[in-house]
């Protein structure tokens, strides 16, 4: 009681400019930071919206027009928007539902014991560190028929004629998601073998005891247990597949004939080759709000689990 | 060495002196005063490239010829289609001199009023008596002219030829292939699936196609555009060479040809996979180079065969111009003339080893003795009917129109219907040309 009431005086003789000194401090100490990310990301923001309402030449013998909502209306009847807006989402469908079980799959079998494991694990890095530009033209000529190994590999095992991976408008997607799977799995795959180490042991322990199966432990305690793990993994690869574009240049440039076009790519192309900044900027902001979707969503997803 | 071409034989680089050799003073005219415009300070935009990297090095021999001090601004070709249209929006005299590509450039730089017309220098005491246009291949000029008017000056020739595989043709007991119904009969027969060898590879990717198709749709009789400068895609001639296109590389192509880039083509070639291939005239330095070509001394060159409507190659050159915003047009003109005299063009063909425009430079024994002879004779034989700027349709939205072209080049290699895939295009391209 005694205390109480000393701090309730103490209060009572604070004069109000030091109270109002004390509310605005925490405010001011985060101004830089806040100016920071406003000049960095509000304002692009800001001004993309603002380019996004105009027709707008980048090759300039015209000065922007203002159109209003135009450059989106025009979008909707843009075969070339829509089909790469649902090429993307098909990319990102098959990145994730490949890359998230093969890391899991890879990072589990880390985590035993066994002869060269830690060079194994280092290797895992290699497709990651390396340019994907680079890796990118590798890839077209193992996959070229007369020039490449793949080929060869699939003769070996009985395959004379396999697709024509990157001509085939059927394949070029799949066989482009393989090739960024092959680039980023390893990625999960590290996630997923820092979340299996940091487990705690003792529910293992206590599921054996009890008589679980390797599959039951996976599956009601390993499996629950990385969930929140796992769903970092996929954002992280959500957003890189929803806004892929370095491989797809480099292997494909979007062809054949636009079939493997993603949105990215797209606006690239409308924006900076096409010279057309202010229908870019239009698909840059589709883009922009469906990453922001698809990443609110997941968040939502882990906080729930 | 008897036989064989190091790659720099093949590029055609004399060794001695090369990049580094100052060229000799351009004029020996009596009375052409270089120092009129002296203490002038020019600003030249211009893109990576051989001959601007060369241009770089004669600044300091230029600025004591002329004392005419030049800043060179060398940025790369994406960056200056960028940065180059801003300054001569906004900023009048920012830019004094560019380096432009009239067949991706003119469309947009004509009808912005960016080009300084040079005909007026050129017949004008502003111009040494000696630097002598009629010495340019007159096609060439024509690369740089808009409405009839010289707007930059080319600065090496561009073509695309046929190269064949010299031990593959023999093999077979198949002639070279003069004209379009013997390419055809040719690569037919040297096609070998199963000895992985197709009979004649080109490009395959549609955007990058356009320029491959270029010559099949010429030799058909084809424009890309009419007289009013309107698409002409879904003419029956159009029609015909898209066609032949489609039939030749499926019928004697590489299996995954749809797709195709020049990345992937061109080792085809050189590893001994393709009996014929149509790319650039400069792809002969791949081909002549030992460290990666597995057919140095079996490539042959010939002229691109014939078809109904003759043979015609495309013709392309870069070159500098001068901006029509300049405030020291006249001293720009001195120093561009300086770059492009006879001296300069001899001084930059040693160092870039890029066929030059000049008709005596190129013929002298300086480029004649330094690259194959079947190249020279193809490229003399194609010069002439060749088509200015013909790499693509001369539009402001290059890119968009070629990726609209390029979809038709990818249907017919996939077998669709030549025409509904020249009419599709036509109706695209229509569309993007209306805004």
């Amino acid at each position: 009681m005694v205390a109480l009431a000393t701090r309730r005086a103490d209060a009572a003789a604070v004069p109000r400019r030091r109270k109002w000194r004390r509310d605005w401090t925490p405010d001011l100490l985060l101004a830089p930071a806040l100016i920071a990310v406003a000049a960095v990301m509000g304002f692009p923001l800001v001004y993309l919206v603002y380019m996004s309402l105009h027709k707008w030449a980048l090759i300039g013998y015209a000065a922007p027009e203002f159109v209003g909502v135009a450059n989106f209306t025009a979008l909707l009847d843009d075969d070339r928007f829509t089909g790469s807006l649902w090429r993307t989402l098909y990319f990102t469908a098959l990145g994730l539902v490949t890359n998230l079980p093969a890391g899991l799959g890879i990072a589990l079998l880390l985590n035993r014991e066994f002869f060269g494991r830690s060079v194994l694990r280092a290797l895992l890095i290699f497709p990651m560190v390396a340019t994907p530009v680079a890796m990118g033209l590798v890839w077209v000529v193992m996959l070229d028929p007369s020039l490449g190994i793949v080929r060869y590999l699939f003769g070996l095992v009985g395959i004379a004629n396999p697709p024509l991976w990157l001509s085939d408008t059927d394949w070029v997607v799949p066989t482009l998601v393989a090739v960024d799977g092959w680039m980023w799995t390893p990625m999960v795959a590290l996630i997923c073998s820092a979340g299996l180490a940091s487990l705690p042991t003792e529910p293992f322990e206590a599921a054996i005891v009890d008589g679980a199966s390797a599959w039951q432990r996976f599956r009601y305690l390993t499996l629950p247990l990385l969930m929140p793990i796992l769903l970092v993994a996929a954002m992280l690869r959500l957003m890189d597949l929803l806004k892929v574009i370095d491989i797809v240049y480099v292997m494909t440039g979007g062809g054949p004939a636009h079939a493997s076009e993603t949105i990215n790519l797209y606006n690239y192309l409308v924006a900076l080759s096409y010279g057309k900044i202010g229908y870019g900027a239009a698909v840059a902001l589709v883009l922009f709000a469906l990453v922001l979707a698809a990443t609110l969503g997941l968040v939502r997803l882990r906080s729930a689990s | 060495m008897a036989g064989t071409y190091t790659r720099r034989d093949a590029l055609g680089l004399i060794a001695a002196g090369g990049a580094a050799a100052a060229l000799t003073r351009p004029s020996r005219a009596a009375g052409f005063d270089w120092k009129r415009f002296s203490g002038a300070e020019l600003h030249f935009m211009v893109s990576v490239h051989p001959w601007t990297d060369w241009a770089q090095k004669q600044l300091p021999a230029l600025t004591e010829a002329t004392g005419i001090k030049v800043n060179w601004e060398i940025i790369y070709e994406d960056q200056l289609r960028q940065k180059l249209p801003l300054l001569l929006r906004s900023d009048p005299g920012a830019v004094d001199g560019f380096f432009t590509l009239p067949s991706w450039d003119m469309a947009a730089f004509s009808r912005a009023g960016w080009y300084e017309p040079l005909d007026k220098y050129i017949r004008s005491d502003l111009t040494a008596p000696d630097w002598n246009p009629g010495d340019f291949f007159p096609n060439i000029l024509k690369t740089h002219q808009s409405n009839g008017e010289q707007i930059g000056v080319p600065i090496t020739i561009e073509l695309q030829t046929l190269y064949y595989n010299k031990a593959m043709l023999a093999a077979k007991h198949v002639e070279v292939p003069q004209t379009l119904d013997a390419l055809m009969a040719a690569a037919k027969a040297l096609n070998d699936p199963g000895g992985n060898v197709a009979g004649f590879v080109t490009r395959g990717d549609g955007v990058q196609a356009v320029y491959t198709l270029a010559p099949f749709v010429f030799a058909h009789g084809a424009h890309w555009l009419d007289d009013k400068g309107q698409p002409e895609l879904a003419s029956p001639a159009f029609v015909d060479g898209l066609r032949y296109y489609g039939e030749i590389l499926r019928a004697a192509g590489p299996s995954n040809i749809v797709g195709m880039q020049w990345k992937t083509t061109y080792p085809l070639f050189q590893q001994g996979h393709a009996a014929m291939f149509t790319d650039a005239t400069n792809f002969i330095a791949f081909f002549k180079d030992p460290s990666q070509s597995r057919i140095v001394d079996e490539v042959g060159v010939a002229p691109l065969p014939a078809g109904p409507a003759g043979a015609h190659s495309t013709l392309i050159s870069w070159g500098p111009a001068i901006a029509a915003s300049s405030k020291k047009k006249d001293a720009t003109w001195t120093a561009i003339q300086y770059l492009t005299s006879k001296a300069a063009a001899e001084s930059a063909l040693q160092a870039t080893h890029m066929p030059p425009s000049r008709q005596s430079v190129y013929n002298s024994e300086l480029y004649t003795q330094a690259v194959p002879a079947d190249l020279v004779a193809a490229t003399k034989a194609e010069i002439g009917n060749a088509v200015p700027n013909g790499a693509n349709p001369v539009v402001i939205p290059v890119p968009e129109v070629r990726a609209a072209i390029g979809t038709a080049i990818v249907a017919v290699l996939q077998g669709k219907d030549a025409r509904q895939a020249a009419e599709t295009a036509q109706q695209e391209v229509v569309r993007i040309l209306r805004g």
